[in-house]
């Protein structure tokens, strides 16, 4: 995936100008940055769910799969019907949520959770899905170095075959998700 | 917890109590049992009526047309606002309808409708007419609350409609579906009897109101006021009890 951002402006504030990147195929990319610089900005440019934009993308990703900066669940429902709501398959479901330590939480309801327990929900939720392209904002936002762990394998062994793309302000989080191309903002 | 409830229920009957003893005073000062029978004399009519065949033909009949007039509107509102949601030429096309309908008196619509259809099923119509704009009203304004943050991440994740509906839009439109039905219900009844009043439909509680007012007997305009209100509060019980199930269904 190539990008070419002439400009991208919110309001009167430029975000991005004459700003190029390659993203190459089944690599893992970190997007990283402080705070503010438009990281998030840019992954919607680059997921295709911002179009507002002067510029193009070559070769954009085809229905892209997101892990949101917030975990956008549905607070009112179980965490088992966030899953089957992307998901038919329960087992799956339920291997996938033991795999991240939430096994036995599947009735709860989102609201009953930790804002870290929530993470992880919304993470099982982004492994249910196939896609050939996987963006990542602020994956390990809310967890401890020993759940960032064992998240960050489950992720790594979802995004073999699969351009993984992921935002972060920490530069620790390179490694973490082994990352082979950096864009720095 | 249990005697918090024993004592809240205590209170409760003891309001009902207080009222019912105004209420008899009331009626032995005034001393005239055709402006305000007592409650004994009230109860012992309501008594006498409830087992003859007539009242019970005209609880079904009444009962029967505002049930229908209800769903039907809950149905239509229910669709009439999701198509809103969905177009909004079809949202600025329904807003006068439902303007005019909220601002218009009961009785001139009742007399209007009454022009156009026969009195037997006035209030199917009638209580259909007012139950509409509170449950549109309510429906329109929780889809349009619905999370957009969640509506977007479903369409990354490629949620079906049906699963949208399912286990984004019931969840969110929970709290207003309650209210809707609850404020709704009462509208459908007060309205529903006072169409029967107007229009006198054969064998509806509405009539039987209006004979108990020509003939002066006040003891029945009172039985039939308590069986209209027994009916209001079951018809409101049974309703919320149903949504708040099938909610908290759609939301385990």
């Amino acid at each position: 995936m190539r990008v070419f951002i002439e400009e991208k402006k919110f309001g009167d504030k430029i975000i991005f100008q004459n700003a190029s990147f390659e993203i190459p195929e089944l690599s893992r990319t970190a997007v990283l940055g402080p705070s503010g610089c438009g990281k998030t900005t840019l992954m919607r440019i680059l997921s295709g769910l911002d179009k507002d934009y002067l510029g193009r993308i070559e070769s954009p990703p085809v229905n892209p799969v997101i892990l949101f900066q917030e975990d956008r669940l549905s607070e009112r429902i179980s965490v088992m019907s966030n899953l089957i709501a992307v998901t038919d398959d329960r087992n799956k479901a339920l291997s996938t949520l033991a795999s991240l330590s939430l096994g036995g939480e599947e009735k709860s309801h989102i609201h009953e959770l930790s804002g870290g327990m929530r993470r992880r929900v919304a993470i099982a939720r982004l492994l249910l899905v196939d896609s050939d392209y996987v963006f990542l904002d602020e994956p390990f936002r809310g967890l401890d170095d020993s759940t960032r762990k064992k998240v960050s394998s489950l992720i790594l062994e979802y995004a073999k075959n699969r351009t993984l793309v992921f935002i972060t302000h920490d530069e620790e989080d390179l490694p973490i998700l082994s990352s082979d191309n950096v864009i720095r903002l | 917890m249990t005697s918090t409830i024993r004592e809240s229920k205590a209170v409760k009957a003891g309001a009902i109590a207080f009222w019912l003893i105004v209420w008899e005073a009331a009626s032995l000062l005034i001393g005239e049992e055709l402006f305000l029978p007592s409650p004994v004399s009230v109860a012992a009519r309501f008594i006498e009526i409830v087992p003859t065949s007539g009242f019970w033909t005209s609880v079904f009949f009444t009962l029967r047309r505002i049930l229908l007039g209800f769903l039907l509107s809950v149905a239509a509102a229910s669709l009439a606002a999701s198509l809103s949601y969905r177009l909004q030429f079809f949202a600025v096309l329904v807003d006068p309808f439902v303007k005019i309908v909220r601002a218009t008196p009961v009785a001139s619509i009742v007399i209007l409708v009454l022009v156009w259809v026969r009195s037997r099923n006035l209030s199917v119509i009638i209580s259909f007419l007012m139950v509409f704009p509170i449950i549109y009203t309510n429906i329109l304004e929780g889809l349009r609350a619905t999370d957009k943050d969640l509506l977007e991440a479903a369409s990354v994740y490629h949620i079906t409609i049906m699963k949208k509906i399912r286990y984004i839009y019931l969840p969110s439109l929970s709290t207003y579906i309650q209210s809707a039905i609850s404020i709704s219900l009462g509208l459908a009844w007060k309205s529903g009897i006072a169409a029967e009043v107007i229009g006198l439909p054969d064998g509806s509680i509405g009539e039987r109101v209006y004979e108990a007012k020509i003939y002066l007997s006040t003891p029945d305009l009172f039985a039939w006021t308590v069986v209209i209100i027994i009916l209001a509060f079951l018809f409101e019980r049974f309703f919320l009890g149903l949504s708040g199930y099938l909610l908290r269904r759609v939301e385990e």
